[in-house]
Order: C-alpha cells, then sequence, then structure tokens
C-alpha cells in the first residue's frame, strides 16, 4: 500500500555517509535511534522537512506580497494564518533547527510595512531548517498581478503536496490531502474573491 | 474488513447522503444558484457510481441509499439550502480525507481529488474555507 521504496532510495542519496543508519534503524521515528544517530532522518522526517520547506517558501512569498502591497493585509492575512499552521502541521515533530542555521523567527505576526524584508532564513517555529531557501521572486508593482501571482503559488504548492502522497505514511498521507485542498481553497478566494 | 474497504463504504454512504441533500439544495436554493447546485449533485451522483465500483473491486458489497435522510437543519428558504450544500461538503470532506488514510495507490489519489473538489465547493456556498478541509480534529480551532 505504501510505496516507501522510491522514498527510501532518495533519503539514502540525500544523506550520503549516513545511508548505513537509515537502513539499520530509523525508519520510524525512535528516540533511541535519533539519540545514538543523531545526523541521521528516518524517512518520514525528510518527507516531513521537505512538505514544511514547500509552505514555508509560499509563506515568504505572503510575507513579500505583505511588504510591498500593505493595502492587501485585510485580504491576505487570514489566508496566511493558514500557511502558517501549515507549516507547523507539516514540519518534523519535535523538530530544531540543525547546528548552524539562524534561530528560527517568530512567524505568527505578518511583516508591517516599516519591517525590514523578510530574509530568506528558516521560516517557521521551531524551525524545519531550510538548507537551501528559495529566493522569492521580485512582487509585481501591480496589486492585482500580485494576488494572481499568489493565487498561482498556491496552485503549484497543492500540487506538491499532492505529488508527495503516493509515498507518504497513512496519517500524513490524510494531514497533506488537507492542506493541498486547502490551498485550492485559497487559490479560489484569491482568483474569484476579487470580484 | 481492509482499512480501504471500510472506509470505502463510509464515503459511498456520505455520497448517498449528498445526493439525496442536493435534492433539497435544488429545490430550495434559489435562480441563482441553482445551475451550481446541479452541477454539484450531478458531480456527487458520479463520485457515488465510482466508489460503488470501488467497493466491489475490494470485495465488499455496496451500502445502498436510505430512501430519506434526516437533515441536519430545516431549509425552509435560500439561505438555509446554501448552507445544507457547505454542511453536505464538509461531510463529504471528512469521510474522504479518511480514505486517503486507508487507501494508497490511485484510490488515494482519488480520494484526494474528491477531498479537493469538496473543500472547494464548500468555500464556494459558505463563502469563507478553513485552515485544514476534512480534518474535523482540528476544525475546532478555525
Amino acid at each position: 500500500m505504501e510505496r516507501t521504496g522510491t522514498t527510501r532510495r532518495r533519503a539514502l542519496l540525500a544523506t550520503g555517509a549516513a545511508a548505513a543508519a537509515v537502513l539499520t534503524g530509523c525508519s520510524r521515528d525512535e528516540p533511541g535511534a535519533r539519540r545514538a544517530t543523531p545526523r541521521s532522518e528516518s524517512v518520514e522526517t525528510v518527507l516531513r522537512r521537505r512538505s514544511a520547506e514547500l509552505s514555508g517558501a509560499l509563506l515568504l512569498r505572503y510575507d513579500a506580497v505583505l511588504t510591498a502591497h500593505p493595502a492587501l493585509a485585510a485580504r491576505l492575512t487570514p489566508l496566511r494564518a493558514e500557511v502558517v499552521r501549515h507549516v507547523e502541521a507539516l514540519a518534523p515533530t519535535g523538530s530544531r533547527p540543525r547546528p548552524g542555521t539562524p534561530p528560527a523567527r517568530s512567524v505568527s505576526r505578518p511583516p508591517s510595512p516599516s519591517s525590514p524584508a523578510p530574509s530568506a532564513s528558516g521560516p517557521a517555529r521551531p524551525g524545519p531548517s531550510v538548507a537551501a531557501s528559495p529566493a522569492v521572486p521580485p512582487v509585481p508593482a501591480d496589486a492585482g498581478a500580485a494576488v494572481r501571482e499568489l493565487a498561482a503559488a498556491e496552485r503549484t504548492t497543492a500540487d506538491g503536496h499532492t505529488a508527495a502522497l503516493s509515498g507518504a505514511p497513512p496519517e500524513y498521507a490524510r494531514l497533506l490531502a488537507s492542506v493541498a485542498a486547502a490551498g485550492a481553497v485559497h487559490a479560489y478566494l484569491l482568483t474569484e474573491g476579487s470580484r | 474488513m481492509s482499512d480501504a474497504l471500510a472506509a470505502a463504504q463510509a464515503a459511498l454512504a456520505a455520497e448517498h447522503a449528498a445526493v439525496y441533500g442536493y435534492g433539497v439544495v435544488g429545490g430550495r436554493v434559489g435562480e441563482a444558484r441553482r445551475a451550481e447546485a446541479v452541477a454539484a449533485y450531478a458531480s456527487h451522483r458520479a463520485r457515488r457510481d465510482a466508489l460503488e465500483r470501488t467497493v466491489r473491486d475490494l470485495g465488499g458489497k455496496p451500502p445502498a441509499a436510505q430512501a430519506a435522510y434526516a437533515l441536519p437543519f430545516a431549509v425552509p428558504d435560500t439561505a438555509a439550502a446554501v448552507r445544507l450544500a457547505a454542511v453536505l461538503e464538509d461531510r463529504v470532506a471528512g469521510v474522504y480525507s479518511d480514505l486517503v488514510r486507508a487507501a494508497g495507490g490511485p484510490l488515494r489519489h482519488d480520494a484526494a481529488a474528491a477531498l479537493r473538489e469538496a473543500a472547494v465547493r464548500s468555500v464556494r456556498w459558505r463563502g469563507t474555507g478553513v485552515a485544514f478541509p476534512g480534518l474535523a480534529e482540528r476544525a475546532a480551532a478555525q
């Protein structure tokens, strides 16, 4: 039922030298295994981290649009708040930033017009660390265009979560499907709500 | 009985109820949104038919529709009909999220697509959405 073979293979490629530890001990989140091999990650942890990063990248886009177009705050802030909840729900349980990453900043409040533009650091609290943060493309000067791009980003993010369904354990698959559905809802609200 | 079969039967039962409920919605929703109600009715019938095939393929016996279903509240006017439509979609979303959990492969993806459709229909009827469509345990905090 679960196609874990493909994701396990990806995890092996990703962790390199830690591959042996992945094979022997860490197919489920076991505290003992984590303590013994702190640098290896279970298959589910890798999936969770990637999924949280996907929604985290969407969160960065919301922040960029809100910084460039403060007048959209009433419309975008409720949706942004839901994306924050998605990042937190998707993140690995008990996750903490890897050594060397900057401390995760609070994401509970959206940026105000006077605050500096958000940096490309770990977006969630407690961070799933963002090893390679995606650069947020520049926000269009036209607010309508910015909203349309955000809707497209919601759809792309939802597609990404949908693509992860096959390899996900049952409970996490249920969460992914819900977050993907929420993305479709957001895209609808951003597209239709402007009428 | 496998988890996938039980979840598919639960989804089929919810689609039977949704088909019935949309019959009521269509009759009272008013001119402006009747076409939308008709489209939703047709979509739920198609999902119902697909789930009947799925249940049989999984070796089960599809539950039959009831003659009538108790509505969650009285539907005397357009506003109530719109509210009922949203509630129907929310219930359908809930059973499909369970089917996503219980199933694998193509059935999991079909269930996820049905969950997404239900969530979008729900927001179209109600005007607002929720953070985690289909997840009742996360609804309280909305």
